[in-house]
């Protein structure tokens, strides 16, 4: 037993470690199991201020048992993830209670280790990641404690500690870069992301945007190549609806294989969208794309649908057109596209009529629905007045006041009305330029809502009655009719000068803006170099270093390469250090090497002259060789100078010394 | 076996050797410390006893003055102890009215300065100034002090009652502190069995003459260091400053000692270069009393922290 070894402070070294390691599991594990493991902790500090005996072995075992049961009952096994971790956690309270032996302290530290990886089988986020490599430390600090044969300072322990973490750095750093990656996200989990998935209906309920509009969540982030196009292109097109009973717009599960196809003008838009878990299906792309996210369906409409629900973040890439023409509009589309609900909306309907015999051509009606819109008294708002039994005909014509989907159902039901195809799509408008990290963030609260009519020589065109009505939400974004709106500004009639004026930022809310954005660009990068660094990733770095199109094999015969070389170059250091190049050390090192051989090892510190002497009590045939040596090697290593006679005997003796019995 | 070159000259060796063997008889069974204290004066250095009382303290002092035929006076530190009753004092002559100084106990060859933690701090650095610079002043005169100039203080463990612990820095003006410890039960009963120590030492004779001594002190600096020594001291130094058992490190001045210490020790031993294990056998009594455990390290006794780091750092 190690003399110095003190008990109480590592006991206190152990439980302060809990009080570390644990804060990543709360909400995380059962509240029981957390209090229970908090309870042996405290036990075992009754005990050890009180004095008396710990529990004995039977006690334990029962506790043991009962601990089983409970995680079974809990999650039905003692496997996996939660129950693994849940029973782990209870073992090492229970080992709490047994801390006899040093080596007790030690295993309990390195179980710790294993509770901060598991940390990360719940969150892989940046924060996490920071806190637990503190965690790693203050536990590197509590294993010196408990196995060091000398008393140290916690100051230096963990100053000693960090520093090791720091030197572990490039190492770890080699291993995660370039050891092969396996297919899959960081560890291969099934989504369990699980908290405050806000993603968007298949259905459009007059009224059910505006809760999302509320919700400050980042929907996706994208990265253009180039520049991002301007505020009147980022249309995010999601779902397309087309069935209503003139309050629900639904889209069409029933057609899978799109008969449409586009034909692009003007010039690519390509840009990488890094989707945030949903629990949906639905892929967004900026109208209009033209190319198709790996391992997503194509339905009609140009949406996108992922074959599975999408339960962490997913990256793929995309290109779209900002302007382009659609042809192939199957007859049963067509017909789906004209349908409206019988009695639905009566003065909608006449008012329809009224402008398709006034104007004939399709774009003159839409052109006159928007001027209508934008001429009489409508208003944008984020709190609509509620609708009655027939809510396009109450808003159109009675409340006047509403936000994109109002809107949006109500153009698409009068352009319906006047015998025009049309569709509402839902999706987002907008995002917020991150200027830190050069990319776009669109948040839950850009959804929006547009139609598309159909026009017999471009297909089908986008129509955003909402520009019409306030063009601020296209220009300034959800974020600003939301600071327009808190200032009691109503949006619909507003002079341009004045919704500037009121957009200005205060030096406040632009550092706030500025933090946020940095903030958000530091964890957009955890992300696509940690937490998303699979095989594209990696096989990216690798190109960018140099290694093109190297297979697996070429790969881990490189990294197997630099870690020999990388050892090598560590171990000649080191044998440097040990292999002295002095003629005279090397010798003696010899006369060393053979002495240890017969068990006779000369301790670091121990004086050549007071090694003789113990070489010749142990060994009494060598004592006079090993005296001749010892003499010879003293007066050349700190004698006044050294001939090359003596060293030349030397030589010869160390040569001639032979260990084996001579009786 | 071949011997190691020798620098003392065979008689000179042979009256240290009667001189050891003769303070033996005195001082029984305590070879290392008698050994120990000799490379002390060698080095012009200056001994710190620490025991408890009656442990043979001022035997060896005496002792070792009266073995080297040196003038020996001994200064009985009390808590009403003044400077005045050290270094000496002036007073007025009447007779040719002017002030004469008296010359203190301070003024001898050997001073044995006893229970030095017993006197007041202000008594202690009137000694400890003397040691320091080998000279005195008074009333503006500097009076110089005999060479050679050998303090021998005793102290009683600190924790005892009554006591002024002597401050680090002062510590330091120490070259070695050694510590007497019980003798063993062969040499106590030899003890008990002997005659009284008094006569004792009124009979010893010096074996060693004042100019013989001054030889021996400087052949001292001339013993060889090599740099393969040097660096295992300066290693042993730089242990100490990096350890965190220690609140601070080696100074300077205790690496000079320790190689000056180390050298006499080579002296004595008849070599005239220094090993690693002379370094070894005076690194205890040379380098403990100027260092302080950590706080964290105080379960642990000082003596076996330097023996700890004695093992931790390898020779080169």
């Amino acid at each position: 037993m190690n003399p110095v070894f003190d008990h109480k402070s590592a006991f206190n070294g152990l439980a302060l470690c809990a009080l570390v390691v644990m804060p990543p599991y709360l909400g995380n594990l059962p509240g029981w199991l957390l209090l229970t493991f908090a309870g042996l902790i405290a036990w075992r500090y009754h005990i050890n201020q009180r004095g008396g005996p710990v529990p004995g072995r039977a006690l334990r075992l029962v506790l043991l048992l009962l601990f089983i049961v409970l995680v079974l009952q809990q999650f039905g096994t003692v496997f996996g993830r939660d129950g693994g971790i849940s029973l782990l956690v209870l073992v090492l309270g229970l080992k709490f209670l047994e801390l006899r032996a040093q080596r007790d302290y030690m295993l309990s530290v390195l179980v710790y280790y294993v509770l901060i990886l598991g940390g990360f089988l719940y969150a892989q986020s940046l924060w996490l990641a920071l806190y637990l490599a503190v965690a790693v430390v203050a536990c590197t600090a509590t294993l010196m404690q408990v196995s060091l044969q000398t008393r140290t300072s916690a100051i230096y322990r963990f100053r000693y500690a960090g520093g090791l973490m720091i030197q572990a750095l490039p190492l770890m750093l080699f291993m995660y870069f370039l050891f092969p990656r396996l297919q899959g996200s960081l560890w291969g989990l099934p989504g369990h992301t699980g908290i405050g998935i806000s993603g968007m209906s298949d259905e459009l309920r007059l009224g059910e945007f505006s809760r999302m509009i509320e919700s400050e969540e980042v929907a996706f982030r994208v990265e253009f190549e180039g520049r991002p196009p301007g505020p009147h292109q980022l249309y995010w097109r999601g779902l397309v609806l087309w069935h209503t009973d003139g309050r629900r717009w639904r889209r069409d599960n029933t057609r899978v294989t799109p008969t449409d196809s586009a034909q692009p003008l003007g010039a690519p838009i390509n840009y990488q969208v890094t989707l945030e878990p949903s629990d949906k299906r639905w892929l967004f792309a900026l109208d209009l794309p033209a190319s198709h996210p790996q391992g997503a369906r194509r339905g009609p409409g140009f949406v996108f649908e992922a074959s599975r629900l999408i339960r962490a973040r997913l990256r793929y890439g995309m290109t779209s057109f900002a302007h382009y023409r659609t042809t192939g509009l199957s007859p049963p589309e067509r017909r789906d596209a004209l349908r409206l609900p019988v009695d639905a909306s009566p003065r909608a309907v006449s008012l329809a009529r009224r402008w398709r015999e006034q104007y004939r051509a399709p774009a003159a009606v839409a052109a006159a629905a928007l001027d209508f819109i934008r001429e009489e008294e409508f208003y944008y708002t984020l709190s609509p007045p509620p609708l009655g039994k027939n809510p396009v005909d109450d808003f159109l014509f009675d409340t006047r006041r509403g936000f994109c989907e109002h809107y949006a159902a109500a153009f698409t039901t009068l352009m319906r009305a006047a015998g025009i195809p049309s569709r509402v799509v839902v999706g987002y408008q907008g995002g917020e330029y991150n200027p830190e990290g050069d990319y776009l963030i669109v948040r839950q609260s850009d959804a929006h809502a547009w139609s598309e009519i159909w026009l017999q020589d471009r297909g089908w065109v986008r129509f955003d009655p909402t520009a019409a009505v306030a063009p601020e939400r296209i220009e300034y974004g959800i974020d600003g009719v939301r600071r327009l709106q808190r200032q009691g500004l109503l949006l619909g009639q507003l002079p341009a000068e004045a919704v500037l004026r009121a957009l200005e930022l205060g030096w406040i809310e632009r550092a706030r803006y500025k933090l946020r954005h940095s903030l958000d660009a530091v964890n957009m990068a955890w992300y696509n170099w940690v937490t998303d660094f699979g095989p594209k990733r990696q096989r990216e770095l690798l190109a960018a270093i140099g290694f093109q199109g190297a297979g697996w094999l070429p790969k881990l015969a490189g990294l197997a390469g630099g870690l020999i070389l990388l050892t090598a170059a560590v171990a000649g250091l080191t044998l440097r250090v040990r292999r002295p190049v002095d003629p005279v050390q090397r010798l003696y090192h010899r006369f060393c090497r053979k002495l240890a051989k017969a068990g006779l090892a000369r301790a670091a510190h121990e004086g050549a002259l007071a090694f003789s002497q113990r070489v010749g009590q142990e060994r009494p045939d060598l004592g006079e060789a090993a005296g001749l040596i010892a003499t010879l090697y003293i007066g050349l290593r700190y004698g006044r100078r050294a001939t090359a006679t003596e060293l030349a005997r030397l030589r010869s003796l160390v040569r001639q010394f032979r260990t084996a019995a001579t009786r | 076996m071949p011997s190691l070159p020798e620098v003392t000259s065979p008689q000179k060796r042979a009256n240290v050797d009667t001189l050891l063997a003769q303070l033996d008889q005195v001082v029984v069974g305590k070879q290392t410390q008698l050994r120990l204290a000799l490379a002390c004066l060698l080095a012009r250095g200056h001994l710190l006893i620490e025991d408890l009382p009656g442990m043979g303290k001022t035997t060896l002092a005496h002792g070792l003055a009266a073995s080297l035929g040196l003038q020996f006076k001994r200064i009985q530190f009390t808590s009403d102890l003044l400077p005045a009753d050290i270094i000496g004092v002036s007073i007025y002559q009447p007779e040719t009215q002017e002030f004469r100084f008296h010359p203190g106990p301070v003024f001898a060859q050997v001073v044995l300065a006893d229970e030095i933690n017993r006197a007041t701090p202000k008594a202690q650095s009137a000694l400890l100034e003397a040691m320091e610079e080998q000279q005195i002043t008074s009333d503006g005169e500097t009076f110089k002090l005999p060479d050679p100039f050998f303090v021998i203080a005793t102290q009683n463990p600190s924790q005892l009652i009554g006591t002024f612990a002597l401050p680090e820095s002062q510590l330091d003006r120490f070259l070695m502190r050694i510590e007497m410890g019980y003798p063993d039960r062969e040499a106590e009963r030899a003890l008990l069995k002997g005659r009284d120590r008094r006569e004792q030492l009124k009979a010893l004779r010096p074996c060693l003459h004042a100019r013989e001594l001054a030889t021996l002190q400087e052949q001292v600096a001339q013993v060889h260091c090599s740099d393969a020594l040097l660096d295992y001291v300066q290693d042993l130094v730089d242990a100490t400053r990096h350890s965190a058992q220690f609140v601070h490190g080696l100074s300077p001045r205790a690496g000079l000692g320790l190689l000056n210490s180390a050298r006499a020790w080579a002296l004595l031993l008849g070599r005239d270069l220094v090993l690693p294990e002379d370094v070894q056998a005076v690194a205890r009594s040379v380098i403990e009393h100027r260092l302080r455990p950590a706080s964290d390290a105080e379960g642990l006794p000082s003596d076996r922290l330097v023996g700890q780091l004695l093992e931790t750092v390898p020779i080169p």
